[in-house]
């Protein structure tokens, strides 16, 4: 008796100092953003006590137009490549698992052998080729990039996914005289959904944060929340820390919130295969 | 079965060419814009408040529009590299530091000496002539300066007041109130007497010029790292770290670290640019508004000839692109940004004028309290490294030795004859 008490007790404290450790760095961007400049370095340091203000959620939507245009930009592309990556990764992912043949299992496995190199080793010499068909600083160059380098990924766990769907429902319907596009969108993506969420969230945390390419490629029509987000740590007034905290926290939510919304796919997602039955 | 797979691609691609198309439909600038590559700094020292939107009128008179991208330091280099390097550009005018300046920049960026002789600017004798020799290659001259940071002791006077201590008018002085003024507070915070922003060359320079007019690396690639007066300004860093005088967290110290001491009392004074006493000061950020004073980095008692020290001035240029289009254009904005007037307005917006007179304008002075010693310190102060393909390089190697001289595994003479080898072999021929 005493064994498991202390056994659920030492994972209680793993468990609770675990929490701390994801969750404090985000309770102090939280909890700061609604602090005075002055009491977000007070010392001793102010964790509850301190009187809240909107003050620098009011001077960030004042003095940075730019970054609701950033989020605006950030909400577009992540979308957009969200939904490209999704259905390109379908289509990808059930004709490896239905196809078989040498050209697709090299294809396949080039598709890992890409996903493996440094993004920075594609960006750079990209820069002239996108300047040339003047893609540079549209949500479009984002989108495809975004996606070019997810679709591996979200391409093998669909695959995954839809190795698990058993072919004779295909059939069945073939019978029937459903079409391939039919059969993929009736049968294969209802079936499917799980994966496609899991590889979705990869995606979506990824364009929404995602910095380097939007640098390189992006001026000002298609500048994205996290390049704005660099600018604030550089003004007159030096770094302006509760307006920069105010941002990351506006930055933060909704990506939060879809996170914990599909957190259980992600689980499902990431074990799909794992045991074969 | 082939028609089935021929509609199913067909619906696929019509799904990837609608997410594409999605996100089309950016308008490229029109012929009339002029897009400016900078930091949001310059942009507001152009559109402020206070001295009013003088691009925005330059606009106005000329039927165009200034469309501005702003990134951080390390991103407008960057981009401005990249975009010049390319066969043409949309970027007609762009921002760089001083320190950013190579020899690589007579293959990129358009030489200014004809567009000046024909259109010159008002006054432009007037602007630094260590400034423009920096920015000149070969007798070409590629930028025109616009901003400095120029650095200053600044000086927490209510802290001083309680201690019973003095202003300091010499570095000695420096030093000793420094030392006197390291204390820990009753609520158990320690309160260190000097704070540097970090410990890269272009700071400690500072140090050796205060204490001999030493240098580093003078502007024609003379090394002089294990110098005395070099090896004299780490070792006095050196003992202020060991003493607890610095920050405890120097080794990994940077700007807004010693903001943020400065503003919450925690530093007594500190060696950062002039442009730093707004922050200092600012009532909404800082505990100790309008107690601390921005004075000239005091010389020492020894070096003859200065009254304030030869500290460090950086500065940012404009720049145009060979490969952009409408250089009359830039130019002419160039030369707005750059009239006596505007550069006025510009300080008044916050920038650090690059020109003299403009401190002795009666509005700069009923603005900004430390005009006058900021203008004396401009007469005398030097960038304090010259640009060239290795900089970032050699600070970084300067570092790595500071680390070692400040954790105690090398000695003084040690670490500066360590970056003198390291350092040699990355200078230009």
């Amino acid at each position: 008796m005493f064994e498991r008490y202390l056994i659920l007790g030492v994972r209680s404290i793993i468990l609770a100092l675990a929490v701390i450790w994801s969750a404090f760095p985000i309770f102090m961007v939280v909890s700061s953003s609604f602090k005075t400049p002055i009491d977000i370095f007070a010392f001793p340091p102010k964790f509850l006590a301190f009187t809240p203000t909107l003050e620098n959620y009011r001077m960030l939507f004042r003095a940075w137009p730019q970054f609701v245009e950033g989020l605006w930009n950030s909400l577009i592309v992540t979308v957009g490549a969200t939904v490209l990556t999704a259905v390109v990764s379908l289509a990808a992912g059930y004709a490896y698992s239905r196809f078989k043949s040498r050209w697709l299992t090299l294809s396949a496995f080039s598709m890992i052998f890409l996903r493996m190199l440094p993004p920075v080793v594609v960006t750079i010499p990209l820069f002239p080729v996108v300047n040339q068909f003047r893609l540079n600083d549209t949500h479009a160059l984002l989108i495809l990039l975004y996606a070019a380098f997810f679709v591996s990924l979200s391409t093998w766990i669909l695959k995954t996914f839809i190795d698990q769907i058993p072919r004779e429902l295909e059939e069945a319907a073939e019978v029937e005289g459903a079409t391939l596009f039919q059969r993929l969108t009736r049968i294969i993506l209802p079936l499917s959904v799980h994966g496609m969420v899991a590889a979705c969230v990869f995606v979506v945390v990824f364009a929404w944060n995602e910095y380097m390419f939007a640098l390189i490629f992006t001026s000002s029509e298609a500048k994205t929340a996290p390049l704005v987000l660099a600018e604030i740590t550089g003004t007159l007034e030096g770094v302006q820390w509760g307006v920069l905290f105010a941002a990351a926290s506006v930055q933060l939510a909704p990506i939060l919130v879809f996170v914990l919304i599909v957190q259980k796919y992600i689980v499902i997602g990431l074990t799909a295969g794992a045991v074969k039955g | 079965m082939r028609s089935t797979t021929r509609s199913a691609v067909r619906s696929v691609a019509a799904v990837v060419a609608s997410s594409v198309v999605m996100g089309l439909g950016v308008t490229p600038a029109s012929a009339e814009t002029l897009t400016v590559v900078g930091h949001r700094v310059h942009q507001t020292t152009m559109t402020g408040d206070t001295g009013g939107d003088f691009a925005a009128e330059w606009a106005n008179r000329h039927g165009a529009s200034v469309e501005w991208l702003t990134f951080d330091v390390a991103g407008i280099h960057d981009r401005l590299y990249r975009e010049a390097s390319l066969s043409s550009t949309a970027v007609n005018v762009g921002f760089a530091a001083n320190l950013y300046f190579t020899p690589e920049f007579d293959r990129m960026f358009l030489p200014l000496n004809d567009l000046l002789a024909e259109h010159p600017i008002e006054a432009f004798d007037e602007l630094p002539a260590g400034m423009l020799d920096a920015m000149t290659i070969d007798g070409k001259l590629y930028g025109i300066p616009f901003r400095h940071a120029t650095a200053a002791l600044h000086v927490n006077t209510a802290i001083l007041a309680d201690l019973g201590l003095e202003v300091p008018t010499t570095f000695e002085e420096v030093l000793e109130v420094a030392r006197a003024a390291t204390h820990q507070r009753d609520d158990g915070a320690s309160v260190f007497g000097l704070v540097l922003d970090e410990r890269a060359p272009t700071h400690i320079t500072d140090i050796a010029r205060a204490q001999s007019n030493g240098d580093f690396l003078t502007p024609d690639f003379d090394l002089r790292a294990n110098s005395p007066e070099m090896i004299a300004a780490v070792q006095t860093v050196k003992d202020l770290f060991e003493e607890g005088v610095l920050p405890d967290n120097f080794l990994n110290f940077q700007t807004e670290d010693a903001i943020t001491l400065m503003q919450q009392g925690r530093g007594v004074m500190a060696i950062s640019p002039f442009g730093r006493n707004r922050n200092f000061n600012n009532p909404a950020e800082s505990l100790f508004a309008g107690d601390i004073i921005s004075i000239p980095v005091p010389a020492s008692a020894t070096l003859e000839g200065f009254d304030a020290a030869p500290v460090r001035t950086e500065f940012w240029a404009m720049f145009i692109p060979q490969n952009s289009a409408n250089h009359e254009l830039s130019w002419d904005f160039i030369r707005n940004a750059m009239t006596v007037e505007n550069t006025i307005r510009g300080a008044l917006n916050g920038n650090g004028p690059v020109r003299p007179s403009a401190y002795d304008d009666p509005r700069m002075a009923e603005l900004i309290a430390y005009a006058e010693a900021e203008q004396a310190v401009l007469a005398v102060a030097r960038p304090p490294l010259p640009g060239w393909r290795n900089s970032a390089r050699v600070i970084d190697i300067f570092k790595e030795e500071m680390d070692l001289l400040l954790l105690g595994m090398k000695t003084a003479e040690e670490a500066m004859q360590s970056v003198q080898d390291r350092v040699t072999p990355l200078l230009p021929n």
